[in-house]
């Protein structure tokens, strides 16, 4: 045996390269390989079926997959930007609480405490039309015709990003918090006496302050709500007519239901890219806006 | 451009009481030092001025105006913090200008005086950097820029000296003095530091547990102290505190120390302390010196001790020795080596001899 290669550094990493070997590497190197091939879930021998670049062809090709695409940055842009603002919100507030404020922290985060498949069924029947709660209610101020919130082409992506936002933006007001509780007394103080009302305060201290913490809560629920399934599974299945279809719901249409293992992992790497590219971005505005506070990095 | 006043102003933190009934009047142009040991009230006496801290009960006057409900923005006090307050993410340039543009001043008026106050404070090459990038001695000059380009009525101080080190501290020390020969504006300036106090006040006011105990000149307060707090806080190292028996023999009073020693009383004291039992000394350890030649006369008083430690500073040494109960700090200025358990003679001027109640602590 070559004694280099056991050496005391070799041996000492070696489980943990053993285990993201297990954990990662693998699972993704044979995942890539199957996205070359015919693989079908239920026919198992097809796995060695290599077809080169198809399944990226066809894909390339597929109308579908681009609209779920784009409505998967669609949804992603519309949900970060409407949680952030309510998040900010209620973290500004509850900051301003003297009294209770640890026990209202803990009844703001109870919305992440639910799955989020119990959260879509909740709202699926806020949302029904005939029994929901919501025509229910607007029917007792005399709107009396139904409004087909999960099945109008436009109301349902609508219903789902109420239901996701509900279910989330205490992710946002928990982080924004915790950036705005570790915000120094002094500079907020001294913009007060250099002549600054309450709105100059938040815009030229505060905010600054504040940055690092929304492109950290941006990063992660960036992560999060381009995975987003399960919600959407439940409250619509990607329906009407594939309107509410985000990435992972058609690829695990594909994948799982019509079995095309093979194609459904091609339309995964390609997704990856978005992930990818607004974990990048975010990453990137972090760590500016962190140098532009003088931080570590 | 104002004069500061103080009308009763009292703070309470639930029942804690922070200030207790102060009255003051900061005239314009007066460099006043709020000194005390910490949790005295000082800090909350400055941030009230600046409008950081609600006012209990009382009133606050900046020129003719009560600022009582008036937001810090609106009172044009500029203060100076502690861990120097900067604004992180704005350059040296952005932070001295940023009240300005606030205030919307024109920006040939902001570069003007951001220029002015750089060139003051010497921080011309440093322009472009941000607060990271600077050292505690250039935070605090930014900090004291910020401050000044304001031009406002009152400049407050809240222990800006105390993140220094010590040499670094002496030079601004000067600074902050020949800053407001400069500027001639009122200064109501924070320390715990009662050698800061002493050489940058116009006027000191000690403050204790939310009262204060003596306002005066730093002469003034040095040299009458009106109570033993005062005569301990002011002066370095702190003046000799000795419990002593009145006694009367043939007429005459003595204070008696221990067994050995008893110090005679000056004629003109009499008055103050025939009707005593007890008397609480203070003698400066500058004013319990060896002696070097005899002297004769009443106001003289010697005796021997032995010297139990001694600290040798180069320009004196400081001698350690029991009297009474108490350990005591003399200074010798012609330093020479100083054994342990050397007997000395010492010499009292007991003109020098501060006399305080033994119940009140007040100075008689």
């Amino acid at each position: 045996m070559n004694k280099k290669f056991f050496s005391s550094p070799i041996i000492l990493i070696l489980p943990s390269i053993l285990a993201i070997s297990f954990v990662i590497i693998i699972p993704l190197i044979f995942s890539f390989y199957t996205s070359f091939t015919s693989y079908k879930l239920t026919r198992p021998d097809s796995l060695f079926d290599f077809v080169g670049l198809r399944n990226y062809e066809r894909l390339i090709d597929n109308a579908k997959f681009w609209y779920a695409f784009g409505r998967t940055i669609l949804f992603l842009a519309i949900v970060l930007n409407l949680e952030l603002l309510f998040g900010l919100g209620i973290a500004l507030l509850i900051n301003k609480i003297t009294w209770g404020q640890r026990t209202l922290r803990t009844i703001m985060m109870f919305p992440m405490m639910f799955s989020p498949i119990l959260v879509g069924f909740q709202w699926k029947y806020i949302f029904n039309d005939n029994i929901g709660l919501l025509n229910n209610f607007l029917y007792l101020f005399g709107y009396e015709s139904a409004i087909p919130w999960l099945i109008d082409k436009y109301l349902a992506m609508g219903s789902i990003m109420v239901a996701e936002i509900w279910a989330n933006t205490s992710i946002f007001a928990i982080l924004l918090l915790a950036g705005l509780l570790g915000i120094p007394r002094d500079p907020i103080e001294a913009a007060r006496v250099d002549g600054c009302n309450s709105w100059q305060v938040f815009k030229n201290i505060t905010l600054p302050f504040l940055m690092p913490f929304v492109f950290i809560a941006l990063t992660i629920r960036s992560l999060d709500v381009g995975r987003a399934y399960d919600i959407v599974h439940i409250m619509t299945g990607g329906g009407p007519a594939m309107r509410t279809e985000l990435i992972w719901t058609m690829i695990a249409r594909i994948g799982y239901k019509d079995a095309n293992m093979g194609y459904a992992n091609a339309m995964s790497y390609v997704s990856i890219i978005l992930s990818i590219a607004f974990t990048y971005y975010f990453f990137t505005k972090l760590v500016a806006a962190r140098r532009d506070l003088g931080q570590q990095q | 451009m104002a004069e500061v006043k103080l009308k009763n102003i009292t703070k309470k933190y639930g029942d804690v009481v922070a200030v207790q009934n102060m009255n003051l009047t900061i005239p314009h142009n007066e460099f006043l030092v709020l000194v005390g040991p910490s949790g005295c009230g000082k800090s909350t006496t400055l941030r009230m001025i600046a409008g950081l801290e609600e006012i209990t009960g009382g009133e606050i006057f900046i020129g003719d105006q009560i600022v009582n409900e008036k937001d810090p923005k609106d009172r044009n006090v500029s203060m100076v913090f502690q861990n120097y307050a900067l604004y992180p993410h704005m350059t040296v340039e952005e932070n001295l200008g940023f009240s300005l543009k606030i205030a919307k001043v024109e920006t040939k008026e902001i570069e003007k005086r951001v220029t002015d106050a750089v060139q003051i404070l010497g921080l011309q090459d440093l322009k472009k950097r941000k607060p990271s990038q600077l050292s505690g001695g250039q935070r605090q000059r930014v900090a004291m820029g910020r401050a000044i380009v304001r031009r406002p009525d009152a400049f407050l101080f809240d222990e800006p000296l105390s993140n220094l080190d010590a040499k670094l501290r002496t030079q601004m020390r000067t600074e902050i003095k020949k800053l407001h020969q400069k500027l001639q504006t009122t200064i109501v300036y924070v320390t715990h530091d009662q050698v800061e106090a002493m050489t940058l006040a116009d006027r000191i006011i000690i403050m204790k547990d939310g009262y204060i105990e003596q306002i005066g000149s730093p002469i003034e307060v040095f040299s009458k102290p009106t109570n033993v707090f005062v005569a301990t806080f002011i002066g370095s190292p702190p003046m000799n505190i000795i419990d002593a028996d009145i006694i009367k023999i043939e007429n005459k009073f003595y204070f008696k120390i221990d067994n050995e020693l008893m110090m005679p009383c000056l004629e003109s004291k009499y008055d103050l302390i025939k009707d005593k039992k007890k008397i609480i000394i203070g003698i400066r350890s500058e004013d319990i010196v060896p002696q070097i030649s005899p002297n004769y006369g009443s106001e003289f008083w010697n005796f021997n001790k032995k010297i139990d430690l001694s600290e040798p500073l180069g320009t004196e040494t400081q001698l350690f020795f029991k009297l009474g109960a108490k350990e005591i700090i003399s200074r010798m200025y012609n330093p020479r080596a100083v054994n342990v358990g050397e007997k000395l003679s010492f010499e009292i001027n007991l003109n020098k001899v501060h006399l305080f109640d033994s119940i009140s602590q007040k100075a008689l």
